[in-house]
């Protein structure tokens, strides 16, 4: 590039020199331009990259345990004896059963029906065992094998909890267990029922 | 001509460049060979997340990570004062600690799937993780005894005929220089040959396996004369259900008392590694380091547990519970499983002790089921 | 002359444009380094919180299963938790388990907790299995639902597994 100006200054005109000289300029402010653009560019990459590798870095670890967690206590408030000796309603998981098919249905003398039973134990159950580890949101929807809905297309589910954990979307934690699938013979035909729970923070 | 600041520049760039390069490549070389010994454990490690859920859940698996590096040195090796480890002889990455009992045989994909040993008042469970196997069989004498040694073999080995299962166990047999594929044609499945081995001896008697053994091929010899046999040979058991069985290159003589000892002799195999050692001398010893502790645990808990709740209970239970205390009682705290002697005397006491607990389930004193 | 001296700032100026790109590329090489390491002890943490977790969960998973404990399924027996009690020593059980846990069961069909020695069974609901350390550093523990079968009155209740890992 020098050569080139001492070339154009011994040729002589300083108009020629002057238009070189900001051609220079130009080519040079162009070329340092670009040059800070090709930097902004790679930082940029590498802001992204890094971005991208702290989202990745949010833990994931809890999964194996919460999975235990949440399917535990499913089956553990399943299979917990209430107390009551009739073979209806002699575990939490035939109380469920009451509830869903024969709702009226009464445990024992001066005893609220199953339906009520159910909520009432359930809600005491999980009140124990909040108060013993965490409170926690608690919704157990039963619903049948064979799913059968309502005139909106809705499934006919019977809910036991807050009912607002089947739809809401705000909470940070929410667990879902597996479905739990239990036959019973009530009488001479079996039926069986699909029970889930959700789970989330206070 | 070259002005003087592009020569300088070259010689910069050139200098700084190499400098760069130095770095990065010995860093690379140092960060990639750390992410491999690192990759290594994971997979280790998410051996035993596997060997775990399928311990506790039953529901089997395929594990394939195996196939992304090499890990055929590895093996389970129980110590005497803490959990057992996965050691791999031929890689920095080792000791990795799994507490599920698993009977391994390292391969590029392995099926993991629970078996256990029902003793009635208990059950030993373990989780079996096997690569892809034909157990070829060769009795070489057609009686009801060897017969029976290959059914509980079989029943006690995985079934992979899922569809979705890329491990696959099956079984044939092997007269003299052929192997008798009898599931039309073809090694069969778990339950196919289980269902030809209901129907008894065949009647005609076996020559010693001379065919050509392929490289995922077992093969185990029943026989009361186990000489110069290949890989695995068991002699048929007394009536206390106790045998000898050997293996292929090793003088010593194992001492066999249920089915799991033969399926570790059996899915180990004759192959030996640097140290000499074969891989059914490693799965049989880590087998009984951790199922006889447990058993002498489990046994010394029921006892006291049996004496606890002898006086809680019904009136026609509470002898009966005393009578299995103190059967279980006999069982020492410490158990040679090398000797024959006291695995006679093991296996009568669990099985008198199984026929106690089996009246306690008749009269209704233990239940038979927790669940749902 | 002008031209001369012009020339040779622009020379320089390419000199100072070239040196700058040199830096600034060495500088986001250092600091790709930097990150890679601040990233692998950011991992290393994350793995040794996974590792105690996932210890916690092993060996809440393992009484869970064995019958040693339990009838099955996470349905631990009230006579066979009093019974470890009163036989096994912790080293026993830390030859299966390892060292340095402490696990605690509470049956919740009793108000407060009562723990159970060999002649408070069965009105009692708090078994222990190796000993609370209170001076234990990096403690982390974990709850799980499990039931507790009653043997004698015949009947499951609710209860909390509590697993605890320490340095």
């Amino acid at each position: 590039m020098s050569s080139e100006i001492t070339e154009l200054s011994e040729e002589g005109g300083s108009c020629r020199l002057q238009t070189a000289i900001m051609g220079n300029k130009i080519s040079q402010r162009m070329k340092a331009q670009s040059s800070m653009l090709l930097i902004i560019i790679v930082i940029m990459i590498f802001v992204g990259l890094a971005v991208f590798l702290l989202g990745l870095a949010s833990t994931v670890g809890g999964n194996e345990f919460t999975a235990l967690y949440v399917n535990n206590l499913l089956l553990s408030v399943m299979r917990t004896d209430t107390g009551y000796t009739d073979s209806r309603c002699k575990l939490v998981s035939d109380l469920v059963f009451c509830a869903y098919f024969t709702p009226e249905w009464q445990c024992g003398p001066g005893v609220p029906n199953c339906l009520e039973l159910a909520n009432n134990t359930i809600s005491n159950y999980m009140a124990i065992f909040g108060n013993a580890t965490k409170n926690m949101k608690y919704l157990f929807t039963v619903t049948p094998a064979f799913v059968v809905r309502d005139p909106s297309g809705e499934p006919i589910s019977l809910d036991i909890g807050d009912n607002s954990l089947k739809k809401s979307k705000t909470e940070s934690l929410k667990l879902y267990s597996h479905p739990l699938v239990i036959s019973k013979t009530v009488g001479s035909n079996q039926y069986t029922l699909k029970i889930q729970l959700i789970i989330s923070k206070k | 001509m070259l002005a003087v600041h592009r020569i300088f520049q070259m010689i910069f760039g050139v200098i700084v460049s190499v400098t760069i390069l130095y770095f990065l490549i010995t860093y690379s070389g140092d960060y990639a060979a750390v992410q491999k010994d690192r990759q290594r454990g994971e997979i280790l490690v998410s051996f035993t997340h596997d060997a775990r859920s399928v311990y506790v859940t039953g529901i089997s698996t395929n594990f394939t990570h195996f196939s992304k590096y090499d890990f055929s040195s590895c093996f389970v090796n129980a110590t005497q004062r803490s959990i057992p480890e996965i050691i791999c002889p031929d890689s920095r990455v080792s000791g990795v600690p799994i507490e599920t009992p698993v009977i391994f045989k390292p391969g590029k994909q392995v099926y993991i799937g629970r078996d256990s040993l029902d003793y009635g008042w208990w059950s030993f469970g373990v989780a079996e993780a096997i690569p892809s196997a034909t157990f070829v069989f060769n009795p070489l004498e057609s009686t009801n005894e060897g017969w029976n040694i290959m059914t509980n073999i079989v029943q006690h080995l995985p079934d992979t005929s899922d569809d979705w299962s890329v491990v696959k166990v099956s079984f044939a047999f092997c007269d003299g220089p052929q192997i008798l594929y009898v599931c039309g044609g073809r090694a069969c499945e778990k339950s196919d040959f289980l269902s030809i081995l209901s129907s008894g001896p065949l009647g005609a008697s076996f020559s010693p396996c001379t065919a050509n053994l392929g490289k995922n091929t077992r093969l185990v010899t029943i026989s009361a004369s186990c000489g110069s046999n290949r890989e695995v040979c068991v002699n048929p058991p007394n009536s206390k259900g106790v045998g000898n069985a050997f293996v292929e290159g090793s003088a010593k003589t194992y001492v066999y008392k249920d089915p799991l000892d033969l399926v570790a002799l059996s899915v180990g195999g004759a192959e030996k590694d640097d140290f000499g050692r074969t891989g059914a001398e490693k799965i049989y010893e880590y087998k009984n380091s951790v199922h006889m502790p447990r058993l002498s645990l489990a046994a010394q808990v029921m006892s006291k547990r049996s004496v606890l709740i002898a006086g809680e209970s019904p009136s026609e239970c509470g002898p009966v519970y005393i009578q299995l205390a103190q059967v279980l009682d006999k069982i020492p705290s410490s158990i040679d499983y090398t000797s024959v002697s006291e695995m006679y005397d093991l296996n009568d006491n669990l099985n008198e002790a199984k026929q106690i607990y089996q009246t306690l389930l008749d009269l209704g004193c233990e239940r038979v089921e927790y669940g749902l | 002359m002008d031209c001369k001296s012009t020339g040779a700032r622009k020379g320089q100026s390419e000199i100072m444009e070239y040196i700058l790109m040199v830096v600034f590329i060495v500088a986001a090489i250092i600091a790709i380094i930097i990150f890679l390491t601040w990233w692998n002890l950011q991992q290393f943490q994350m793995d040794t919180f996974k590792n105690r977790q996932d210890r916690v969960v092993g060996i809440g998973q393992y009484m869970m299963g064995d019958y040693m404990f339990t009838n099955g399924d996470s349905v631990f027996d009230d006579a066979k938790l009093t019974a470890i009690n009163a036989t096994m020593t912790c080293q026993e059980l830390q030859k299966i388990l390892g060292t340095n846990w402490y696990v605690k069961i509470k049956a919740l069909d009793m108000d407060g907790e009562k723990p159970c020695r060999w002649n408070d069974y069965p009105d009692c609901n708090v078994w222990s299995i190796c000993a609370y350390k209170e001076n234990a550093k990096d403690r982390f523990g974990q709850n799980f639902p499990v039931n507790v079968y009653r043997k004698v009155s015949d009947k499951t209740a609710l209860a909390v597994l509590y697993v605890e890992v320490y340095s």
